[in-house]
């Protein structure tokens, strides 16, 4: 039945959606952190989106019946770091301050990341409810078997 | 015998809106699925508008008047479905943008149109289900 590939497209939202939470959890953890594995401060990173599957194509009323639909959902392209400049305060006693006194700290912005934390979020909910609706529909489905 | 009982049209198209509604529902979904994917343009399912074509095709009777093809390429003249034959097609709309990302998906008609196409569903299966009940009431000779 299809209303089970119109779950696995929203299940792909969910993880992806999903991920980008991960992702601005760690954002918003590492916020303040100075001192990094490779080195400087904490870089802050991004989801990236893309399509899964391909292209519905192009068709007109009256062409061929072809119902094909190609769209699978979503996917995580990759985790790209944000190349914007670091905060740079003044703070001379900090052991990572450089020799003029300043401090390097991460390139995350807490407000812009609770507003994605927000719209992932609001994201997750949408296709929690296709989800619902889904079952409802297949629900509806089995009912035409029963007397 | 059987194909008699089925053999009105209603059957076919309420299987045909069946199969559209939930052709539907994937494409709300994968709308969805993509809200926040750059460049991503919506997709939706041509259907009823289609449906209604053949059907006043059939009441007109437009649906007789047939231009011969002598070539594939040639335009069709009247070349119109029978209502049984209208199945859902999933289109994409790429004319427009919303964000300045190039993604086009409006999540409140989009939420809209999921709500409203669980219920659709829900009104035709039950539709299947009368005409079934009716069929057996016949085969029951009313009993």
């Amino acid at each position: 039945m299809d209303l089970f590939r119109s779950m696995a497209i929203s299940g792909s939202a969910l993880t992806a959606e999903r991920l980008r939470l991960d992702v601005i959890a760690n954002n918003l953890a590492n916020a303040s952190t100075t001192r990094t594995a490779q080195g400087g401060p904490y870089r802050r990173q991004q989801v990236v989106f893309t399509p899964r599957g391909e292209e519905t194509q192009w068709m007109f009323p009256g062409m061929e019946a072809a119902p094909k639909f190609r769209g699978q959902g979503v996917r995580v392209a990759g985790i790209t770091a944000d190349a914007s400049a670091f905060k740079r305060v003044y703070e001379p006693g900090h052991s990572d301050a450089d020799a003029s006194g300043y401090v390097s700290y991460p390139n995350v912005n807490t407000v812009t990341e609770m507003v994605d934390m927000m719209a992932a979020t609001r994201a997750y909910e949408a296709n929690v409810a296709a989800i619902s609706a889904a079952k409802a529909m297949a629900t509806a489905a089995l009912d035409i078997g029963r007397a | 015998m059987i194909n008699r009982l089925f053999g009105d049209q209603t059957m076919s198209v309420l299987g045909n809106a069946l199969r559209a509604t939930d052709l539907e529902h994937q494409v709300i979904s994968n709308n969805l699925a993509n809200v926040d994917t750059p460049g991503f343009k919506h997709s939706e399912v041509l259907f009823q508008s289609t449906l209604a074509a053949a059907l006043k095709a059939q009441a007109d009777g437009s649906d007789q008047l047939q231009g011969t093809r002598t070539n594939a390429n040639h335009i069709a003249i009247g070349d119109t479905v029978s209502p049984s034959d209208v199945q859902g097609q999933a289109v994409v709309r790429a004319e427009t943008s919303l964000r300045p990302d190039g993604n086009n998906v409006d999540i409140d008609s989009e939420m809209t149109k999921l709500s409203e196409n669980t219920v659709l569903y829900q009104a035709l299966s039950q539709l299947v289900k009368m005409k079934l009940s009716e069929l057996r009431s016949v085969i029951r000779e009313g009993r």
